[in-house]
């Protein structure tokens, strides 16, 4: 009896491994195998990697990692949720993408206008554009989008939008329509309540979805209704193939494509996030993976040290507006603990010069830069008659003193990233304000993190970052009346100050004008230290050159924007 | 021993229901609420107090805790275990993506270690005191006492980049989802997983070979003029055994927890990757869904652990 049950477990616990492990995920096949003849106006690219029978599904694919900020469980992500993958900018198209010079690429837009006063933009909306699905896309479409990313759209892919007129009464339903957004035939019209430089910009980080697929999703499901995003259709030059959850998907040439067909006509996305960039770095050198972009490998000797053991991995640097810097809560404390002195603008001047920012970039081995404005000294909208920040505790001390600073108290600064660098930097950040007797406390933020920093707000300083905005003069709009954090405080002090200049570099007509305003944001910003920039983190991209060539011009841009013109076309596996 | 069997299971279901209700409670007296967790700092600053009611209405935050929890507990009896609140996938879906792969590369872990460690222990007791005794004893001490990450780092450095015979990670190649072509995904995580508990029945089947071959009748076989292999094995290994595969099944709870750390290394998307990440995103349904299955798969590990000491030894059945 004994015998008989024990050979019947191991049987069943072979039986059970063997047939365990059975993909979940669905598996599709390869359609459309034929590479349609009818193309828009844009020619085919030449360079087209060689397959046997010419079919997309069959072609040699460029590795690539698969991100999603959310995670990759069964559904793709939205990308008016986030958009961190290349995947989402090959799938799904917005009205224009930017080239690092500056000019625009025509996508579901053809061209667009502005008016002299800088209020209305048209846009001319593509004709013979389709979806993947087969079905056409029209203007029908883009305003459809428009009005539902405003509602269900998060952070920055819906920025553009919200600044139409009638999109806030549109948003808090007193509205049945955004009263900006008209059509003119296949025209399609945005009304602006005033000039805003960066509203083309902003405008274009919205990804337009099929309005057929999404209509009758509500609103509150449409980032995450399971039919659509278990598979979903774009207008990009790809589209999605295969799919497995969560190891693995595919997307090929989208064969009636309106434009440029692409040079690489297919790409698998892999899944690193168990891993992490840990296993993006051994993937590298193992030449399992051709092309990691936004920061996968996020320190510079870690790149260098992937090409030096895989000679064909160049990793790139690309100037960067992600920045990290001090915050002042300046709107008080729930525990009582305020700090006067922090109101008084001399002793935010003596802390921004007690701060070793050079040391702190030194941390990330040549990848940051210190800052004494919020824009990047290596981009070419930096204020050249601001010095390059240079420590200077004389100077501090000698404004503490004459700011009357009381050196008993202790200062509290708060942070919530948990690695050893920003413990370490923190450690070096007491040192700093000791040298000149000033005594810091510095703690690191733990659970609740949104009701620690704007409802407890027990802090006077936080150390906060913020993610690569499309122009680095969008940081000086938190200093504005109305666009501080809930914890900076003295609105009306800070609107003052700010509220004019920063309005004139929004409504700048042209390049030259914006720079004039722009310089003057970074000089008052540096004035007032209400918010103490202390480095630009660069990004790293890093690709296998053997593998694949890409044009090295769309990693020139000064910011990372999301509607960066990727030049697909211009791809191609060696 | 079917009355005993019956008996197990009906005490297993008020342990699973005490389980789920201290797993709900505790995660409630995590600080803020779901809706503070997965938004963002940066985003929940410029979002306004009637915005952020309207999410904790939908996702039925304001109704009592009690409600709450039975509303959570009948769902998951349905098999309807909600969605995600970070990513909104079906929670059912994520772990039938995930699980099947946690218990494959358990179950291959245990699979090897049995094997190997085993046979190690066997030979360790047969060659008591010779050289190769020693070689294995050391090894196990090492395996044990090594962390078992490192040995899956030292296995990518040598297999992957230096040899290139295995891949870094993964679960599959593009396209190869059947067993055979994952077998070579499968090698250095099932093995690395396997080596603790390989080095800890080398170990133990060694004491327990060493005892058995001390007993009398031991002896009255080799007496009887059986050869070494009948002794060693038919008498020896074989009332050795039961002890072993008790420490075995006890073993069998912290060999999935332990996916968990090889999943990372090897960048295998499993049941720990999962946890891990609910847990970072405090995504609370996960947290509790995945939960929930670790202790099932413990209390019943636990449980057939009892039935087999039973099947064993028929004394334990009479207590």
């Amino acid at each position: 009896m004994k015998k008989l049950i024990a050979l019947l477990l191991v049987l069943v616990l072979l039986f059970g491994l063997a047939a365990c492990g059975a993909p979940a995920g669905e598996n599709t096949g390869t359609e459309g195998q034929e590479q349609s003849g009818e193309k828009s106006d844009e020619k085919t690219d030449d360079k087209t990697d060689d397959t046997a029978d010419g079919s997309a599904g069959t072609a040699e694919p460029l590795k690539m990692q698969w991100h999603q900020a959310g995670g990759i469980d069964t559904l793709f992500e939205s990308p008016w949720k986030d958009s961190q993958s290349i995947l989402s900018f090959a799938v799904f198209e917005t009205l224009l993408e930017w080239n690092s010079d500056g000019s625009y690429v025509g996508r579901l837009a053809s061209d667009y206008t502005v008016s002299d006063d800088g209020l209305t933009y048209t846009f001319a909306i593509r004709e013979g554009a389709v979806w993947h699905d087969g079905e056409p896309f029209t203007i029908d479409d883009v305003v459809w989008s428009m009005h539902k990313v405003c509602i269900a759209g998060q952070g920055v892919w819906s920025s553009g939008v919200k600044s139409i007129v009638g999109a806030a009464e549109y948003i808090e339903g007193s509205a049945d329509s955004i009263s900006g957004i008209t059509t003119d035939g296949n025209n399609l019209i945005c009304t602006l309540a005033a000039p805003d430089r960066v509203f083309i910009n902003n405008i274009c980080n919205t990804r337009i979805l099929p309005k057929h697929c999404l209509e009758n999703v509500a609103d509150e499901n449409l980032l995450n209704d399971e039919t659509f995003w278990s598979k979903p259709v774009g207008t990009g030059c790809y589209k999605i193939d295969e799919v497995s959850f969560p190891d693995y998907c595919t997307i090929v040439a989208f064969e009636d494509y309106y434009g440029e067909q692409p040079g690489v006509q297919k790409m698998l996305f892999t899944n690193y996030s168990a891993g992490g960039n840990d296993s993006v770095t051994a993937a590298l050198i193992a030449g399992d993976l051709d092309f990691a972009w936004g920061n996968a490998v996020n320190d510079i000797e870690v790149a260098n040290n992937v090409a030096a053991q895989n000679s064909d991995v160049v990793p790139m640097m690309q100037v960067s507006t992600y920045n990290r810097y001090l915050g002042f809560n300046l709107s008080g404390r729930e525990d009582g603990k305020d700090k006067e002195d922090l109101k008084n603008v001399k002793v935010r001047q003596a802390f921004n010069l007690l701060i070793d920012k050079n040391a702190f970039a030194d941390f990330y081995n040549g990848q940051a830069v210190a800052l004494s404005t919020f824009v990047n000294p290596e981009s070419s909208k930096y204020n050249s008659d601001i010095p390059l920040f240079e420590r200077n505790v004389e100077e501090a001390k000698r404004l503490l003193d004459e700011a009357g600073f009381d050196y008993s108290q202790t200062i509290d600064i708060a942070y919530y990233y948990d690695d050893q660098t920003t413990a370490d930097a923190m450690a070096m950040l007491k040192q700093n304000f000791a040298d000149a007797g000033v005594t810091v406390n510095t703690s690191l933020m733990t659970g609740d993190l949104t009701a620690a920093i704007n409802t407890a707000k027990n802090y006077d300083i936080g150390y906060f970052s913020n993610g690569a905005p499309v122009d680095a003069n969008i940081m000086y709009s938190y200093m504005t009346s109305d666009g501080g954090a809930v914890w900076m405080g003295a609105a009306d002090e800070r609107g003052a100050i700010f509220d004019e200049p920063f309005n004139a570099w929004k409504n700048a007509k042209d390049d030259a004008a914006a720079q004039e305003a722009s310089n003057k944001l970074q000089a008052l910003g540096l004035e007032n230290c209400y918010m103490i920039p202390m480095y630009c983190l660069n990004t790293i991209e890093i690709y296998n050159s053997a593998k694949v060539t890409i044009p090295a011009d769309i990693f020139e841009v000064d910011t990372i924007t999301p509607a960066r013109n990727w030049k697909f076309a211009e791809w191609h596996l060696n | 021993m079917l009355k005993f069997i019956g008996k197990k299971i009906l005490i297993l279901i008020p342990k699973l229901l005490l389980i789920s209700l201290i797993v709900f409670l505790g995660l409630q007296l995590l600080p803020g609420d779901a809706v503070t967790r997965t938004v963002s700092p940066e985003a929940y600053q410029y979002m306004t107090e009637e915005q952020l009611e309207a999410l904790r209405d939908s996702l039925g935050l304001n109704d009592p805790i009690l409600i709450q929890y039975f509303r959570w507990l009948g769902r998951f009896l349905t098999g309807d275990f909600g969605y995600s609140q970070a990513s909104g996938s079906n929670i059912a879906q994520m772990l039938a993506g995930r699980l099947p792969y946690t218990i494959e590369l358990a179950g291959w872990a245990v699979v090897i270690a049995d094997l190997i460690g085993i046979l190690f222990g066997f030979v360790a007791a047969v060659r008591k005191n010779k050289p190769i005794d020693h070689i294995l004893t050391s090894g196990s001490v090492l395996g044990i006492s090594v962390p078992e990450f490192f040995f899956g780092l030292v296995f990518i450095l040598i297999f992957s980049l230096k040899l290139n015979w295995l891949p870094t990670g993964g679960r599959m190649a593009a396209g190869e989802t059947g067993f055979f072509s994952r077998v070579r995904y499968m090698i250095l995580p099932a093995f690395t997983l396997s080596i603790a508990l390989l080095a800890t029945l080398t170990r133990y089947t060694r004491g327990c070979m060493l005892d058995v071959l001390n007993k009398d009748y031991i002896k009255t076989a080799r007496s009887k003029g059986l050869g070494d292999f009948v002794v060693n094995v038919k008498h020896g290994l074989r009332n050795a055994l039961p002890p072993v595969l008790v420490l075995l099944c006890f073993r069998l709870p912290i060999l999935v927890s332990g996916t968990v750390i090889v999943e990372t290394v090897f960048n295998y998307p499993a049941m720990g990757s999962m946890i891990l990440d609910a847990i970072s995103a405090a995504d609370m349904t996960v947290v509790m869904v995945t939960t929930m299955v670790v202790a099932c798969v413990t209390l019943i590990a636990s449980n057939l652990v009892d039935i087999l000491t039973a099947a064993l030894d028929p004394r334990v059945r009479l207590d």
